[in-house]
Formats: C-alpha cells, structure tokens, sequence
C-alpha cells in the first residue's frame, strides 16, 4: 500500500487538478461523507435509466466483495474503480 | 410558443406607467441616482445609440429590485452646433443625409421640409428618441424631463458658468483651439465629422534664427537644444515665402504662412525664395554663432515652417542626414562635427551616434530612425543633464531646464509658441479642414490649472471606476488638458452672463446638470418659475451658501417651497453612476469630473463612473455611409424590444466593442419563448422532503445568484446573463435526468422556486417578457417590484453538492469506458475508497491545492511537514527524478 504513495499522489493532483476552484473549495468546507452510503442509494436509478444494467456498490475492503480483476484497490476518493463486465 | 414582443411590451409598459413605478420622489429608503449622457436630437437613433441607455437601465432595475430608491432620469441637448450643422446639411441638399432620413428613417416629406430651422429638426428627433426609449422600456422618470434650451435650465446654466467665473476656473486669455476657418468658430468634438476631438499639442515651439534682414524660424520639440545646433536643413526643391508677420519678415514655406494666419499676426505674402538659394550660406543663432544651411530632403514643407535645425549629438535624424552629406564628401558638411550638450547615464559623448550604430541604421531615409529618436528623446528628458555648453543652464536636469532655456528665449524674442493639430486632419461637420487658431481675448475653461487637475485626480482616486482599467485614460486626460474655449458665437444655447454676445458651448454646459434632475420636476409642474431661480436660490440650494432670508427674498419663494428644493437636491446627490460611451472619456466624463469638484463640496461628488465600448454590425462600424445603420424603432418594431436590448448585452463586455448580429437575436427570441413556455407549465406547491438531487439544484441556484449579483454589482452583464440564460441549463438537465431516473412527479414546487428566482433576475435585463413569465408563475405583483433574489449561505448544502459532483464524475466515467471499448455491459461494479490514511493523505492534498498550487514538489513538501502524512516521504523519494518532474507541469 504504502509503496503505491508516490503514484497515488501524483493521481490525486491530477484528479484535483481537473476540478474547478469551486468545487475543491467546497470538498474542503464541507465535511466528508460516506460515498459508499451515497452511490449506493442513488446510483441505481440514474445508472439503470442510462445503461440499462444493475449497478453494484462496494467498499474496497468489504469482505464479501465480487473482485475478480482486482480493481477495488485502485480507488480514491472522489475516484471510484469501475468493473465492468 | 410564439410571442407577439409588440403586444405584450405594450402590455406592460401601460402597467409600469400605471403603477408610477419609476416616478421617484425622496423617501425614507436609500437611494440610487443612475444617470446617462443625455442624447443629441441632432439625427435619428440607431441601435448603437441603445447600448448606454440600455446598459444603465439595467442597471436601474437591478438597485431598484435591490430596494434603492432609484432616480433615473433623461434630457434633451439642443446646445451646439450639431442641431446647426444638421440643418445646414439640409439645406444644402447633402445627398448621403437625404438619402437616410428618407429610405432608412422614413421621416416624412413634410417634416424634412421643415428642417430647414435647427429647432425643428432637434424637437422632431426629441421625440423620435423619447419614443424609442419608451419602446425600450427604459426605466425613466419622464417628469423630470427638460431641453437645455428651456428658460430654467438656462437660468442653472448662468448661475454654474458665474459660480466658475467666481471661483477663478474661467479666464480671459490668448490659447490655442481647434477652429473651422469657414464658421469662424471653435471646434470640439460635437462638431467634427466623425466626432473626433482636436488634440492641441501647445509644447512645440519655433525659435527663430537670423538672415540678413530675414528671420528664419524653425520649429521645435526642444527648445534646450538650441545649444547643439550645428546647422540648419533646408529643401532645396521647395520654393519658400517671404512673408511680412507683424513687424518682421520670415522665410517658411506656404503652409506655414497659412497656419501663423490663425496665430493673431499680421500675415502678407510678399515673395519667393528657392531652397537651393539658400543653400551653403550662413545664418546666425540666437548667441551670434554663424551656422550653414545645408540640403536635406527629407525636411517636409508642411511640417512646421519647412525648415528644420539640426543637433547631430542628440537626434538620430540630423547626425544621419549629416552623414551621409560627409560620406558624399560634402564641403561644408566635412568640416562639421556634433556638438554634445546633454550627459546621460548609459550613454557616452556622442548619443545620437551611438544609438543610430547600436540599431544598424543605414541612412537617413531608415525607417530605424524612429525608434531611435524615440528612445534618445525619452531618456534624456527623464534621465539627461545639460552640460557646460548651456551656459546659466549647466548641471540643469532636463526635464525642469526645458521649460527655463524656453523662458529665456522667449523673453529674448528668439522663440515663439507653435501649437499644433496632434491628429490632423481633423473636419469640421461643414466639411473645412479644421486649423489651430490662437484665440485672444476668449473665455476659458482653465483646465491647464495644475491644483484643480490634482483635486480632479483626487475624486478619480477614490470613485468607483468601471470597468477599472480605464482609471488610466482619466489619468492621462487629466495630465494633456489645458484652456479650453467655453464658448461659441453659434448654435443654440445659454448666454454668457457678463458677455451677451457668447454662447456657453456645449461640453461645458452639459457637466453639471445632474443637479438640475433634482428640481426639474418642479420647474415642470409650475412650482419653480424661471424667474425664481436666481442666483441666491441656487447658491442656498446647491452650495448651501447664503442664508435662506436672501433667497427666499431674491426667489420670491417661500421658505417651505426652497427648503423642499433643497431637501431634494441634497437627497438624490451626488450622482451614484454616471454611464456613458467610451468616447466621452476625453471630453464629457472628465469635463463632469472637473466641474463637480470645482463646484461642489466633496460629499457631492460623483461616486462612480460607468464605460462602454461602441456597436458594431457585423464587425463594421455603424455608420450611414455603410448602409448597416438598424434604426432602433425599426429594430423593436421587428423583433421586439427585450431581444434587442439582450443581444445588446450579450454581444460583448462593458469596454469591448460589441458586434451586433441578427442571428443572436433570433437565438435570444427562442430561448426567451421556452422559459416563457416553462413558466406557464409550473404552480407554486408545498415542498416536500428533499431527495439529494434537489437539495443539490436548489444549493446550485444559491450559487447562480451570488454569481449573477456579484457581475451586476461589476456591471460584467454579459456574465450575469449568460449564467441566468445559458450556464445554469446544464444543472437544470442532470436535474432533469435525476428526477425522471427516479419517477419523481413531486418537482413541481421546487422548480417553480428555481424559476421564480430566474425570472427575477431576468427582469432588469428583459423586463417586459419577465413580467409576463412573472404572471405565468403565478405572482400578482409585478416582478419588476418584486425584491432581487439574495444569496442564502443556509440554503446551500456543500455536501449535496461534492456529492453529486461524484455521481456525475462516476456516471461520465462508466460512459467513457464504454465508449472506448465498445462493451455491451452484462453488469457493472462499482468500487469505492474505504482507505482511511487515502482519504487523509487526499483531504491534505486539497487543502494544499485549493487557491491554485499545482506543483507537485510543493504539494510533496508540505505533505512532508506534516506528521501524519509523512509516512508518504520516504516512498517518494524512491520515484524517479525525470517522472517527478512531469508531474510538476500536470
Ligand atoms: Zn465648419
């Protein structure tokens, strides 16, 4: 984990970097919150409506997590990592 | 749908005319007093003309929804010349003018007829003007109305141009003006073609040198250097005059002898002298020093008096001229040498040579020597000294022993004032080359007054300027101006007071008049009487000088009619914003500066000063001659006044010049129609628990309205517009898509409210189609009363917000995977961050990145710093030198 720091780093200012002085200025007063709470109540809907399939939400040190590619460690906040089969 | 813009613009204005709505009296609210150079009824208003008044209209309505209690009044400039030399176009059947009053305007035959008389023509287009801007639906309080020729307004312009005379800022005196030889009249900008204002440049001399009995005099920037001469150019192929001025005779060529007509001198034409006769003999400096004439080409006949001297030490011209005479072997050339009277650091003896080296300039027709001299010039005169050769002047900066080598010439009659035209050729309306004529004996504004320039610089110092980097232009305004002629023998107008056969000319009785706003509507209605506005009125009322008793007894009023006058005045004053077109800066805007702080005490001064750029149509200026003019009643009738003054705004920013187009127009009709037809869909309801997506919609409306108020408030209305129009369309789909996702049918109440809010801050930009969306949203009061919307800090969830920014980001993800590989997705898993040291190591990095820092060896070192971070140190240091750096320019 810690061995990835660098790359992880250098990903997080290039995500933050994207983003509009608005928006970091905002993710910054307010407090943090529960993505996983978050996606997984709103994310069906919209996702359903605009691709058709089911989406699932997972932590990505749940245990009963469906990880066969190994993509949960990837994720940052803000940057969820997508499997899509 | 479809809107009929006529009908329903009608509609409202009747409503806003019933309600009395921009009828302002003083009340016990704060208030605003928005006000506009008033127009010239000269000619016919086109939509170029609608960009200021528009402009400022909004930005009436905007302080009006604010809760100011806002004056925005209108007058009418019948002063001048221009009403004059409309006429006089017209009578002389100028075809250009005819053709656009006939086939553009559509005036009527009778009524041109009747143009032969100035007044007609000016209350012909008085009311042609007034019309559209009621058509316009501009905010006015038409009460207060008034022509600068009507007896009140007089008698206010009597009483401002005697309290200046008292003040000492208007002089008798001799000083150069801008003047039309065949009207016989001063020119400024009202009276040129092409409103262009003559720049007198009055820092150019002539020194006269001696031959024979003739006197040669030459013209100069730089009087000091009149100790360097070597010698004097002469064109050999012009033929020179001799010319009787006053008691002397000079030789200058023809030209000159026209221009020194016009500088109160004697002129006579009593002979020729060719140039190449003069040339190789000697003529005597102002020390007694024998000088030779040589040939130069390049000395112009209409420059200055054709004749030129020489300084090859400090003027990179003359020592290449010189040159090239010495490399033709030249005899009398041969033998001389530049003569070195100033020291500046950086430079060594011989300035002229060496900048003409260091640039590589070939001869002297190099197009080099521009910007050599240029160079020279400016850094002698702010770093140079004058060094023995000068004389009593030696050790003298250059920049103060100018102006005294120039005192003591003068005093010796060896130099002369030379003013002349900066940017000729200027015309005047008439069609006569103007000339530089030194006017004696006139009355003058004296603008050139070093202490009222620095009181003028104090008020632009702490008013308001927009947009503000045009603060500089007032600053060099102020630093170029000088005695400016105040009055006129032509033209309509008010009288000199203590010299009945002038006119008080129209930039300088158009500078206070904001005052007069305050007590017109009582001059209209009959309360105030011309001849009850004496001198001890206006002097109480304005300056709060004099006790009531002597105005009361000098008015015949009573002491509660002047004591309501007074409170009036002293309410709606000083002005709050003054909104006028960039080519006032020079004239208008600083004249009104000026006169303010010579008049008023500094709690009446203008808070703030408003610029806009012109109207283009389709990238070409407007202009008769082009056939692109859109007159702006024929613009409204066509596609209704709200999509005009929109494409107005949205065409450009405040200074820019803004390109009018007919296709933006019908792009704005469209979009106005659809929120017309949104707003009919939608009935106020209860709002119900809030789901994440409206809770974010509603906090992004709070965002739309802090940014739209903050770019009124800055008058950026082009950005206000778009965000109210355009930007906020994209949230309002993601909403859309949201709620139809979920099957929600509950919205209705919500967008409603975000509507609403719309709408509002629509109103001062298209007020008479926001009425209407206003009434279809179901409100009873009119929205232009309705209150602006106000920024609520409780009402935005910063939470809602970050977290619909990461359903989006997830959503535009999931489709660009699958747009690069094309997978028909079976499922689709999601996988979010539940690291707890990445979620800290990423919050430390935002709040090092918030404000702007991108550098990843600064984010590096301060996650170093902190201790609970530091765990991430040691790791970079293994990272490769040459990725680092990449990463620093992400
Ligand atoms: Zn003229």
């Amino acid at each position: 984990m810690l061995k990835k720091m660098p790359d992880y780093i250098q990903k997080v200012i290039k995500d933050l970097h994207s983003e509009s002085e608005e928006i970091k200025a905002i993710k910054l007063e307010s407090k943090e919150f529960d993505e996983k709470q978050f996606l997984s109540a709103e994310l069906a809907s919209i996702g359903k409506k605009e691709f058709g399939v089911e989406i699932q939400v997972f932590g990505a040190t749940d245990k009963d997590i469906y990880d066969p590619k190994g993509k949960a460690r990837h994720a940052r906040p803000f940057k969820p990592a997508i499997l899509i089969e | 749908m479809t809107i009929n813009w006529n009908e329903i613009e009608t509609k409202w204005q009747s409503k806003w005319n019933e309600s009395k709505d921009f009828e302002t009296n003083p009340n016990e609210k704060p208030k605003k007093f928005i006000t506009v150079a008033y127009p010239y009824p000269n000619s016919p208003q086109h939509i170029g003309h609608g960009r200021t008044y528009t402009l400022a209209d909004v930005h009436a309505r905007f302080y009006r929804m604010q809760g100011y209690n806002v004056l925005f009044p209108m007058g009418f400039h019948y002063t001048g010349t221009p009403v004059l030399g409309m006429a006089k176009r017209i009578q002389s059947g100028e075809k250009e003018i005819l053709y656009g009053l006939r086939n553009i305007y559509h005036v009527p035959e009778e009524t041109i007829k009747t143009f032969v008389e100035p007044i007609n023509i000016a209350d012909y287009f008085h009311e042609e003007i007034k019309s559209g801007m009621i058509e316009m639906g501009y905010s006015i309080d038409w009460r207060r109305e008034f022509t600068t020729i009507v007896p009140g307004y007089q008698k206010f312009i009597e009483w401002q141009i005697t309290i200046l005379k008292e003040n000492g800022k208007i002089i008798q005196g001799s000083h150069p003006v801008g003047w039309c030889p065949k009207d016989q009249n001063p020119v400024s900008q009202h009276d040129t073609m092409g409103d262009v204002e003559p720049k007198i440049d009055d820092k150019n001399f002539l020194v006269k040198f001696k031959f024979g009995e003739f006197i040669f005099p030459v013209t100069t920037l730089r009087p000091e250097t009149i100790f360097g001469v070597t010698n004097l150019w002469v064109n050999p192929n012009v033929t020179y005059k001799k010319v009787s001025v006053d008691n002397e005779t000079w030789i200058i060529s023809e030209q000159c002898a026209k221009k020194i007509e016009f500088f109160e001198k004697e002129v006579k034409i009593i002979g020729d002298m060719q140039g190449s006769e003069i040339i190789g003999k000697y003529a005597t400096t102002h020390n007694g020093a024998e000088i030779p004439i040589l040939p130069a080409e390049f000395v112009e006949p209409g420059m200055g008096t054709g004749l030129v001297m020489s300084v090859p030490a400090h003027a990179p011209k003359d020592y290449q001229a010189l040159m090239d005479l010495k490399a033709k072997n030249h005899e009398l050339a041969s033998k001389i040498e530049p003569i070195p009277i100033i020291v500046t650091p950086g430079y060594d003896t011989y300035p002229a040579k060496q900048i003409c080296e260091k640039l590589g300039v070939s001869n002297q027709t190099d197009e080099k020597l521009e910007e050599a001299t240029k160079e020279l010039y400016l850094k002698e005169f702010t770093d140079g000294k004058l060094n023995e050769k000068c004389d009593i002047f030696n050790n003298e900066k250059v920049q103060f022993g100018r102006d005294k080598v120039m005192a003591w010439l003068q005093e010796n009659n060896h130099l002369e004032k030379f003013p002349v035209l900066e940017n000729a050729p200027v015309k005047c309306r008439c069609g006569t080359e103007c000339v530089v004529k030194i006017l004696n004996n006139q009355w003058f504004l004296n603008y050139g007054d070093e202490e009222w320039k620095e009181t003028a610089r104090n008020c632009f110092d702490e008013m308001n300027i927009l947009p503000s980097k045009i603060t500089t232009e007032f600053k060099e305004v102020i630093d170029w101006l000088h005695e400016r002629a105040c009055a006129r023998q032509q033209g309509l107008g008010t009288k000199l007071p203590w010299d009945k056969d002038w006119i008080v000319e129209s930039l300088s009785d158009s500078v206070i008049y904001m005052a007069y706003y305050t007590m017109s509507r009582f001059v209209n209605d009959g309360t105030l009487k011309p001849e009850n506005l004496t001198k001890e009125f206006f002097d109480y009322v304005l300056l709060d000088k004099g006790d009531i008793t002597l105005a009361v007894s000098t008015s015949k009023l009573s002491k509660d009619v002047i004591g309501m006058v007074k409170k009036e005045f002293l309410y709606f004053y000083p002005v709050d914003s003054r909104h006028s077109g960039r080519d006032l800066v020079q004239n208008h805007l600083s004249f009104f500066v000026l006169n303010h702080v010579a008049i008023f005490e500094k709690k009446l001064w203008p808070k703030e000063i408003v610029v806009n750029g012109s109207v283009m149509m389709d990238g070409a200026k407007m202009s008769k001659s082009m056939g692109n003019i859109i007159p702006l009643r024929t613009a409204i009738k066509d596609y209704g006044a709200d999509p005009i003054r929109l494409a107005i705004i949205s065409s450009a920013e405040l200074l820019q010049d803004a390109d009018f187009n007919m296709e933006s127009v019908s792009g704005i009709q469209n979009k106005l129609e659809a929120l017309l037809e949104e707003c009919s869909t939608l009935k106020a309801a209860q709002i119900g628990d809030l789901e994440a997506e409206d809770k974010w919609i509603l906090s992004k409306t709070q965002g739309m309205i802090a940014q739209v108020t903050e770019a009124v408030e800055k008058m950026r209305l082009r950005e206000g517009l778009q965000d109210i129009l355009f930007s906020f369309e994209s949230d309002l789909s993601w909403y859309a898509k949201r709620v139809d996702a979920k099957g929600r049918d509950n919205v209705s109440g919500i967008l409603h409210k975000i509507n609403s809010v719309r709408v509002a801050m629509l109103s001062p930009f298209a007020p008479h189609v926001a009425e209407e969306m206003w009434e279809k949203l179901g409100y009873t009061e009119l929205a232009s009363k309705s209150a602006w919307p106000e920024f609520s800090k409780e009402d935005v969830d910063v939470t809602s917000i970050q977290s619909e920014e990461l359903l989006k980001s997830t959503i535009d993800d999931i489709a660009n995977i699958l747009k690069i590989t094309k997978i028909i997705p079976q499922k689709i898993v999601i996988y979010v961050n539940s690291d707890e040291f990445k979620s800290k190591v990423y919050r430390k990095i935002l709040g090092i990145m918030v404000g702007g820092q991108n550098n990843m060896g600064v984010v590096m070192k301060e996650l170093i710093a902190d201790p609970q971070t530091t765990d991430a140190k040691k790791n970079a240091r293994l990272y490769p030198k040459s990725n680092q750096r990449l990463a620093f320019r992400i």
